[in-house]
């Protein structure tokens, strides 16, 4: 099998493709760092300024009253007051460069704000406040950052921010690339099915071989991607593996960012497993390389047009395609089933990969033997 | 020639991958019409109610107020401002009460312009907001969006009270479905057609290195071969406007078409952003638009056209679809850009905003005009079309 490995790697090795994937990848880190020095992706300043705003913008819906009199203060308009307050603390700690008021300021407002969700007349509000989902992780960054006495990041010139927005777009793209990457894996085989079948090989091993050989190109792209990022992001900005990342595994944490990426990485090669095994799959359905990726992009968008299938059942793979909306929450807010977390995306991950092989196993095993028992029939003629 | 022509757009439209992209696109339309359009909700709306509160409430304070020399410099203000305000707001209501939507946008118009002049030049921007659904959580540029769009709307309703076609609430709250087609034009709508158009046109030279003796076969030159697949690649991708007229037929039955005489407002950036915002027609904004798509759906198509005589293989054709991202990375709203960044042809991917001139107004430059972007857009697809004339004289490499 191993030789046959090697076959398949002496093929495909002038293979466009494998380079192609590989100048995306260093594309994407390029315009990550390009991004990332023009955007205003989490940048404090300008973020607590906008969210004053709306929160004024939500107390505009009530009359101005005495916040203090529970007889003609609503709850709401109340926890809107104090919210506003413990925001000022933050714009204060921000224009005084005064960390500690800040994180005070951060720590107190999610949790006066974490009352307001199930408040009457808090639809009205909605927009004007963050959801549910992002003031948990809000208060689980900021929590930690005071445990652990970190520094506060103002800008987002910096190691952790750079992870959070690179793993955020890797996250968010994988799947589709290594689907779309892996998607004529076996259109050979069936382009050339005389000589193919001609290996004196098992299919088990043959589909073995070529699927080894596509994941550890697979591996070498992240382990390479992952390598690049980092580096050249410790070299710009300053590495600062510590520092605490929020993340959403059944509730709200924050872990150092050398264990987010950790888990990211994990978690992208258990993904690339299970797109090339779709892809295998779905070989052996369409025999249209155009057709298989438009499938891909079916089964990666399925949760957002169909949430109710996730809402129904937290097992299908397809809800956790996407690292970044799983590590996050965003898939299980959506949907409404907090059972969409990390530790089930790796569970449903792991079965699906086993359930799929076993099924592709005994497909082309049978198709095999059709074939073995067909050239029986013809005398070795086929 | 003709027959070359004739026979790549039957295979062209006999290919399997290319009628499965119609149907989706048809079907992704469709979706659009019927389930998505209805629920869009303008921030800017015709909203009796709202005219009616903010009317009482201001009336009630103008009613009841006593300005003494000691009066609150806020309430000094209010007495100054809220009566001319008010005087509008009269106006509307009993437009709308009567159905003289003239009446109505002349007096919007005047609302509109008045109040920018309050809560922008006032310098009073802490307490006065405009409306609020700018104001939502995670908008870092609210004030300025809501600006925008009060001086774009006084605009837009100063040509709906001296226009010559019938008033609508579905004109005034851009529903119609070439309005629609605006919105969408200044949205999502390019990314889409654009990527449509690369997966048309990704396989067009590739599928024939199958049957390269047969190709071989006809009496045309590489080059002009190629020229003939662009052209039906660009008929082709042409189509996929066709395939979502059903759901322009749709939104148009049931919110009505709109003409072509429609205001479109077009900004002019000028220092600190206090740029003009003038009207152009429906119809034009139309033309111009249509032509920026024609000529990306030619950079596309030339670019996959050469990328497949050099490189033969479909899977680096379909990495072409990155430039639609790039623009991403350097256009970013609040950053300080370089001009010569609007010399790159991936600056002008989001067609309707550049042709409206939102764009410039977002980033508060004034490099991305429409006519610098034809031209840009024009001179590198002719670039792409002269490598690929050289390539094609490369014997080896002529498909």
């Amino acid at each position: 099998m191993f030789r046959l490995m090697k076959t398949i790697f002496l093929v495909e090795r002038k293979n466009l493709k494998f380079r192609s994937i590989i100048f995306i990848l260093i594309l994407f880190i390029v315009g990550s760092f390009v991004y990332l020095d023009n955007s205003q992706f989490r940048e404090l300043k300008p973020g607590t300024a906008a969210e004053v705003v709306a929160l004024n913008s939500a107390l505009d819906q009530f009359r101005n009253v005495d916040a203090t009199d529970s007889d003609v203060a609503s709850p709401l308009y109340r926890n809107l007051i104090s919210q506003s307050s413990n925001l000022a603390n933050r714009t204060l700690g921000l224009l005084m460069d005064d960390q500690d008021t800040y994180i005070k300021g951060a720590t107190e407002l999610t949790k006066v704000r974490d009352e307001v969700y199930t408040m009457d007349g808090f639809e009205d509000v909605a927009q004007f406040i963050p959801t549910y989902r992002q003031n948990q992780l809000d208060g689980a960054l900021f929590t930690e950052i005071q445990n652990q006495e970190e520094k506060l990041l103002v800008h987002n010139s910096n190691f952790p921010t750079y992870i959070i927005l690179f793993l955020f777009a890797l996250g968010y793209g994988w799947y589709l690339l290594v689907g779309i990457f892996s998607s004529d894996i076996l259109l050979d085989e069936t382009n050339h099915k005389s000589l193919v079948n001609g290996y004196p090989l098992s299919i088990a091993s043959k589909l073995f071989a070529k699927l080894l050989s596509y994941f550890l190109f697979v591996f070498i792209c992240l382990v390479l991607t992952f390598t690049i990022a980092i580096t050249s992001a410790a070299v710009i900005y300053n590495m600062d593996l510590s520092y605490p990342v929020a993340l959403f595994n059944g509730d709200y944490l924050a872990i150092p960012v050398w264990q987010y990426i950790c888990i990211a990485f994990l978690y992208l090669l258990c993904l690339s497993l299970v797109a090339i095994a779709v892809s295998i799959l779905l070989n052996h359905c369409f025999k249209n390389l155009y057709i298989i990726i438009f499938v891909h992009f079916f089964f990666f968008f399925i949760v957002y047009l169909l949430p109710v299938l996730g809402k129904w059942m937290s097992f299908l793979p397809f809800n956790y395609f996407n690292f970044q909306t799983v590590a996050d929450g965003s898939v299980s807010e959506m949907t409404g089933n907090t059972a969409i977390t990390l530790t089930n995306g790796f569970l449903t991950m792991l079965l699906s990969l086993l359930v799929i092989f076993l099924f592709i196993y005994w497909q082309f095993h049978r198709s095999q033997t059709k074939y073995n028992r067909l050239k029986d029939d013809q005398g070795g003629i086929l | 020639m003709i027959g070359y022509v004739r026979w790549e757009l039957k295979v062209f439209f006999s290919n399997r991958k290319n009628i499965i992209l119609f149907i989706l696109l048809l079907l992704a339309g469709l979706y659009y019409a019927l389930y998505l359009a209805p629920d869009y909700q303008p921030i800017e709306s015709v909203n009796k109610n709202e005219i009616e509160a903010r009317y009482e409430d201001r009336q009630e304070f103008l009613d009841t107020v006593e300005v003494r020399e000691d009066s609150h410099p806020m309430t000094v203000f209010s007495y100054q401002v809220f009566p001319e305000w008010n005087e509008y707001d009269s106006t509307r209501l009993d437009a709308l009460a009567a159905g003289d939507l003239r009446t109505y946008a002349e007096a919007t118009s005047n609302w509109y312009a008045y109040s920018d002049e309050i809560l922008f030049s006032s310098g009073r921007d802490f307490f006065l907001r405009y409306t609020t659904g700018y104001y939502t959580y995670g908008n870092n540029f609210s004030h300025s969006d809501g600006h925008y769009a009060y001086l774009s709307s006084a605009v837009r309703y100063g040509k709906y009270a001296d226009a010559s076609y019938d008033l609508s609430i579905q004109i005034f709250e851009e529903r119609t479905a070439l309005q629609t087609l605006q919105r969408l034009l200044a949205s999502s709508l390019p990314y889409i057609l654009l990527i449509v158009c690369l997966f048309l046109s990704n396989d067009i030279v590739m599928k024939d290195r199958q049957h390269l003796s047969i190709v071989k076969g006809f009496p045309l030159t590489p080059f002009k071969r190629l020229m003939l697949k662009g052209l039906v690649a660009l008929l082709g991708s042409l189509t996929s406007l066709v395939v979502l007229v059903p759901a322009f037929l749709v939104i148009g039955f049931r919110e009505g078409f709109g003409t072509l005489s429609l205001p479109v407002v077009r900004y002019h950036f000028e220092f600190l952003n206090l740029g003009t915002y003038e009207s152009m027609s429906m119809g034009l904004f139309l033309v111009q638009s249509l032509a920026m798509i024609l000529l990306w759906f030619t950079i596309i198509i030339s670019l996959v056209l050469l990328m497949s005589i050099i490189l033969k293989n479909e899977f680096i054709n379909l990495t072409i679809g990155i430039i639609l991202f790039i623009e991403a990375t350097y256009y970013q709203r609040g950053a300080i850009i370089d001009d010569w960044l609007s010399y790159l042809p991936t600056s002008y991917v989001q067609i309707g905003n550049i042709v409206s001139g939102y764009r410039q107004y977002i980033l508060a430059i004034d490099s991305v005009t429409m006519i610098k972007g034809q031209l840009v857009l024009l001179a590198a697809a002719l670039l792409i079309i002269l490598l690929i004339w050289f390539v094609s004289r490369i014997k080896r490499l002529a498909i």
